[in-house]
C-alpha cells in the first residue's frame, strides 16, 4: 500500500478513536482562594497515612485522606512511601463470613519507591506522636519511621526541607490510643499530658512557622477514640437463657457497668468462654462461658473512658485555640465522627455507620477508616480548607471511592450486628503503639 | 422547472434526513473526487460534480457526456458537558448516533465552446436527536431537528478563449424543517420547570430560488484558478404545529395547562441559507495535482428562525441566531498513478455560530477535516471512474461560554466521520 495511504489510514484510525469518544463531565474550577496548594505536605498519624486493615499498603495509601486532599487541590506532586502487596505490616483479611473470622496475611510487602531521593510529601506515620514531630528519640520503635522518616531528620525538618505552600497537622489520637488500647484512662507516657501537648505544639507551629512562613495550614482536632470499633463492636452485656446478663472482668469476675467497653481485641478471650458466666455461651463462638472475667487491658469502664474524653477535650481546646491564633483551617475531626457514631453519613440513597465490618466506614482492625471512611475525612478537611480560605476545592465523589478497589464495603442498613474474632488483632495495636513508656528528653 | 424540481428533491428527501457537515448547518460533500481533496476543487474539479464546484470548469471535461452519480454518509457523534448554573457541573449528555445517506446527481454536457450541467445535491442540512429525550436536560430547547434541504442546480458555461471560461446558473432549493421540543412551566409557581407539553413543528416542503456565477482560467497546462459564487436561498415554507399535553398528575394544574395549550394549527418559518464564494488555485506537475480554495460562507445571513403562528400569535417566537461570515482553507493533493489515483488533504473552518448561539440545535463549533481518496477508471478508454473519499472531521471543542441565549451552557464535543463513493461515465 502506498505510504501515504497507510499513514493516512493510521492517522485517521488513532485520531478517529480519541474523537470519539463521550467528552468527560466539567468540573467547577478550583478557585484556592486564600491558599496555595502546589506543594502540600501532610505531617500526621496512620490516618494520614491511609492505614488501613492494619497495615499500610499502596492501594490504601492513594486513597488516605492526605492523598485524596491532594488529588483535590491539585497538588502539583504528593509523593507518598508506597508499600506493596500486602503491606507492612502484613493486612488483616476477612477469611468467612460464618464463622467470622479475620487474619493477617501470610507475607508482608515492601516499599515500592524507598529510592526516592527527596522525603515523601506524606510525612505521616503510623502510631506518630505529636512529639515525633520535633524530636526524633522514639523513631526507633517501629519500623514504618525506617520506612517513612528514613533517618533523614524529623519529621518538622524534612517538611520544611520541601518548601511546602500547605500542611496538613494531624496529632492527638495516638497519644490516648495508646492508652485506650491497653484498657487503660493512664496515658502511658508523662509527655502526653495536655500541658506537655500544648507546649510541643506550640514548638512545631514555630518551627512551622520560621522553616515555611508563606505555608497554609489545616490542623486536625482528635476524634473521641472511644466511639471508634474496637471499643464498641463487643457489647458488655449478653443474652444468658434469654436474661440479660452482664460479661465479667478482673480478677474478681466482676460485672461489667452497661456503659464499660468491651475492646476488640478481647475477641480470642471473648471466643474461650472467658468474661461470660458459667451457664451462658459465648456470643463470638458459643463455647460456654467459664466464668472468668476479662483482663483489665480488655475493658475500658466508663471512669476510664471520662479520663481519656477529658484528656481529648483538653487537647482540642488546644488546637483549636492554636488553630484561631494561625490562621489555620480547623478540621473537626471529633464532630465527623460523633457524626459516623450516632446518625451516621449518608451518601447514594445508603447510610454507613462506624459499625464493625458492615458500617462501611471503618476498616477490619477496627480503628482505621475503609477508603470510603478516608473519603469522608478528606471532604471534611475540603469543606474546612474552602471556609477558612475562601476556596472552592471539589469533595471527593464518595460514590467512587467506596466502591473502588478490591475492599468493596457495604452500608450497614439492615444487616445483622456480627460478634467477629480478628486474630492478630494484639499484633496490630502493639505495631501501633508499643514502646510508647520511653521517657522523652 | 418548479415541478420536475420539487418531485426530484421530494423523491431524495425520502432517503435524505440532513446533517450539518460544514459551519453552520452547510454540507460540502458532493462529489467523492473533490473530496478526496479536502474539497479544495474549485479551480482544478475534473468531473461533473463542477456543477456544485465550478460550472465553468465544465468546459474543460473531455467528452461529450458526463455523468457522476454516487453521494456520502455521515456519522455524526456529538456529546455535552454541562456547567453551572444549568444544567450543571457532572451533565452529560449525548446525541444518538445517527447515519445520514446524501446522495448526489450530477450531468454535464458539452456543445463545443458551451457546456451544461445539471446537479441535484444537499448543500444544506441539519440533524439533531438527543438521547433519552424525555430526560434530556435541554429538551426544552431540542430534542430532535431536522432540517433537510434539496438543491436543484442548472448551469451554463462557455469558453470565452483557451484560457478564459466562465459559467452562470441558477439553483432551486428545496427546503423543510421539522422541532421538537418540550414546553415547560414551573410547578409549583416559582418551583422547578415540569413537562406540560410537546412541540412538534413540521413545516412543508418549500422551493427558494437563487443564482450561481463562476470563472475558470487555465494560463497553462500546469495552472488553474478558479471562483466561484452561489446566491443566498431564502425559503418561507409553512405547515403545522401540533401540540401535545403532557400530563403532569396534578388536576389542576393539568387543566391550567390545557386551558392555556395553543391548539395545533399552521406554521410559518423563514428558512436561510447563505450565499457561497470560493476562488482557488491548482499547481498541476506532471502527475500530481495541488490546489488550495479559500471559501466564505456568508453566514451572516442567518439571524433568526423566526416561528410564527396562524391563530396564535402571542406565541410566536424568533430563535435569535446571530451567525457571523465564516471562511474555510482547503488544501488537497492528487497523485495519478498507473493503477489508480489516490488523494488527501485537510481543510480548516471558523465557526458561524457566535458563542450564544451554541446550542443543542446546532452546536457548531470551528473544525478541522483530514480527507483521504481514491480513485480509478475502468472500461473502454476508461470512461467508467469510481471515486471514493473517507474524511475524519475534528470539530473543535466549543463552550458556550455562560453567555448561551437559552442559559444552556456547557461544552461540546463532535466527531464525524464522512464516507463517499461517485461512480462516473463519460462518453
Amino acid at each position: 500500500m502506498n505510504p501515504v495511504i497507510r499513514l493516512g489510514l493510521a492517522a485517521g484510525f488513532v485520531g478517529g478513536i480519541a474523537a470519539c469518544s463521550v467528552i468527560d463531565p466539567i468540573s467547577p474550577a478550583v478557585q484556592s482562594g486564600a491558599a496555595q496548594f502546589g506543594v502540600y505536605v501532610a505531617l500526621g498519624t496512620s490516618l494520614g497515612a491511609g492505614y488501613s486493615n492494619g497495615g499500610l499498603v499502596r492501594h490504601h495509601q492513594m486513597r488516605s485522606y492526605t492523598a485524596l486532599f491532594a488529588r483535590q487541590a491539585g497538588a502539583a506532586a504528593f509523593t507518598i512511601p508506597s508499600i506493596g502487596d500486602s503491606g507492612i505490616p502484613q493486612l488483616l483479611v476477612l477469611r468467612s463470613y460464618a464463622p467470622l473470622l479475620i487474619t493477617r496475611a501470610a507475607t508482608p510487602g515492601a516499599p515500592l519507591n524507598s529510592a526516592q531521593l527527596s522525603s515523601y510529601h506524606n510525612l505521616s506515620i503510623p502510631g506518630a506522636l505529636l512529639v515525633d514531630v520535633i524530636d526524633s528519640t522514639l523513631y526507633g520503635r517501629s519500623p514504618l519511621f525506617a520506612i517513612i522518616q528514613r533517618g533523614r531528620g524529623t519529621l518538622l525538618q524534612q517538611a520544611i526541607g520541601l518548601s511546602p505552600t500547605f500542611v496538613s497537622f494531624e496529632f492527638g489520637a495516638n497519644e490516648v490510643l495508646s492508652a485506650a488500647t491497653q484498657g487503660s484512662g493512664t496515658l502511658v507516657n508523662p509527655a502526653f499530658q495536655p500541658p506537655q501537648f500544648a507546649a510541643m505544639y506550640t514548638i512545631a507551629m514555630n518551627g512551622l512557622a520560621a522553616g515555611a512562613p508563606n505555608a497554609e495550614l489545616a490542623l486536625f482536632n482528635v476524634p473521641d477514640v472511644t466511639s471508634i470499633p474496637f471499643f464498641t463492636t463487643f457489647p458488655p452485656i449478653t443474652l444468658c437463657n434469654g436474661a440479660p446478663t452482664p460479661l465479667l472482668h478482673g480478677p474478681n469476675a466482676d460485672p461489667l457497668g452497661p456503659n464499660d467497653l468491651v475492646l476488640l481485641s478481647a475477641g480470642a478471650a471473648l471466643a474461650a468462654g472467658t468474661g461470660f458466666p458459667v451457664g451462658c455461651t459465648s456470643y463470638v463462638s458459643g463455647a460456654p462461658g467459664n466464668g472468668n472475667g476479662l483482663g483489665e487491658s480488655l475493658v475500658l469502664d466508663a471512669s476510664e473512658q471520662a479520663s481519656i474524653q477529658g484528656v481529648i477535650t483538653a487537647y482540642n481546646a488546644i488546637i483549636d485555640s492554636v488553630a484561631t491564633n494561625r490562621g489555620a483551617a480547623l478540621v473537626d475531626l471529633n464532630a465527623l465522627l460523633n457524626q459516623v457514631a450516632n446518625v451516621g453519613i449518608r451518601n447514594g440513597g445508603q447510610v454507613y455507620t462506624d459499625d464493625f465490618i458492615t458500617g462501611g466506614t471503618f476498616s477490619l482492625d477496627g480503628v482505621h477508616p475503609t477508603d470510603l471512611g478516608y473519603g469522608i475525612m478528606a471532604n471534611a478537611m475540603v469543606d474546612a480548607v474552602n471556609a477558612r480560605f475562601g476556596a472552592t476545592l471539589p469533595r471527593v465523589d464518595l460514590g467512587a471511592v467506596a466502591t473502588r478497589g478490591r475492599y468493596r464495603i457495604q452500608p450497614s442498613t439492615g444487616v445483622p450486628r456480627v460478634k467477629p474474632r480478628v486474630v492478630g488483632l494484639d499484633g496490630v495495636i502493639r505495631d501501633l503503639y508499643g514502646g510508647l513508656g520511653t521517657p522523652i528528653p | 422547472m418548479r415541478r420536475f424540481g420539487a418531485f426530484a428533491a421530494a423523491v431524495l428527501l425520502l432517503v435524505t434526513p440532513g446533517m450539518a457537515h460544514a459551519a453552520g448547518y452547510g454540507i460540502y460533500e458532493q462529489g467523492a473526487a473533490a473530496l478526496g481533496m479536502a474539497g479544495a476543487s474549485t479551480a482544478s474539479v475534473s468531473d461533473a460534480s463542477a456543477v456544485f464546484f465550478n460550472p465553468a470548469a465544465l468546459t474543460r471535461l473531455e467528452g461529450s457526456n458526463h455523468l457522476y452519480v454516487g453521494g456520502s454518509i455521515l456519522t455524526p457523534r456529538t456529546s455535552f458537558a454541562g456547567v453551572d448554573p444549568y444544567p450543571g457541573y457532572g451533565v452529560v449528555e449525548e446525541m444518538e448516533v445517527q447515519t445520514f445517506p446524501l446522495p448526489a446527481f450530477f450531468y454535464a454536457r458539452r456543445f463545443d465552446r458551451w457546456a451544461g450541467g445539471i446537479g441535484i445535491f444537499t448543500p444544506f442540512g441539519l440533524g439533531v436527536e438527543w438521547a433519552s429525550p424525555e430526560v434530556f436536560t435541554g429538551r426544552h430547547i431540542v430534542t430532535k431537528a431536522n432540517l433537510e434541504a434539496v438543491n436543484l442546480g442548472i448551469s451554463t458555461a462557455y469558453q470565452v478563449n483557451p484560457m478564459v471560461s466562465v459559467a452562470a446558473g441558477g439553483n432551486a432549493l428545496f427546503s423543510k424543517v421539522k422541532l421538537h421540543q418540550n414546553v415547560q412551566e414551573k410547578f409549583p409557581p416559582g418551583g422547578q420547570p415540569v413537562d406540560v407539553a410537546e412541540a412538534v413543528l413540521e413545516s412543508d416542503l418549500e422551493p427558494g430560488y437563487g443564482w450561481n456565477a463562476a470563472v475558470s482560467v487555465g494560463p497553462n497546462d500546469r495552472w488553474r484558478l478558479g471562483a466561484m459564487y452561489r446566491g443566498k436561498v431564502i425559503a418561507k415554507p409553512s405547515g403545522n404545529a401540533d401540540f401535545t399535553q403532557i400530563l403532569t398528575g396534578d388536576p389542576q394544574f393539568d387543566a391550567q395547562v390545557a386551558a392555556g395549550l395553543p391548539p395545533d394549527q399552521g406554521v410559518s418559518t423563514v428558512l436561510r441559507f447563505p450565499a457561497i464564494w470560493s476562488v482557488g488555485a491548482a499547481w498541476m506537475p506532471e502527475r500530481w495535482k495541488l490546489e488550495v480554495d479559500l471559501v466564505l460562507t456568508e453566514w451572516s445571513l442567518f439571524r433568526d428562525l423566526p416561528i410564527e403562528f396562524e391563530q396564535t400569535p402571542q406565541n410566536n417566537q424568533s430563535i435569535v441566531e446571530e451567525y457571523e461570515d465564516a471562511l474555510a482553507i482547503r488544501l488537497g493533493a492528487e497523485h495519478r498513478l498507473d493503477a489508480y489515483t489516490y488523494r488527501f488533504g485537510y481543510y480548516f473552518e471558523q465557526e458561524a455560530a457566535p458563542a450564544e448561539s451554541v446550542s443543542p440545535l446546532l452546536p457548531d463549533a470551528p473544525r478541522h477535516g483530514v480527507t483521504l481518496g481514491f480513485g480509478c477508471g475502468f472500461g473502454t478508454d476508461k470512461r467508467w471512474t469510481l471515486d471514493a473519499y473517507n474524511l475524519a472531521l475534528f470539530p473543535e471543542r466549543r463552550n458556550t461560554e455562560g453567555v448561551n441565549r437559552d442559559s444552556y451552557d456547557g461544552e461540546y464535543k463532535s466527531y464525524v466521520n464522512a464516507i463517499g463513493f461517485n461512480v462516473g461515465y463519460h462518453w
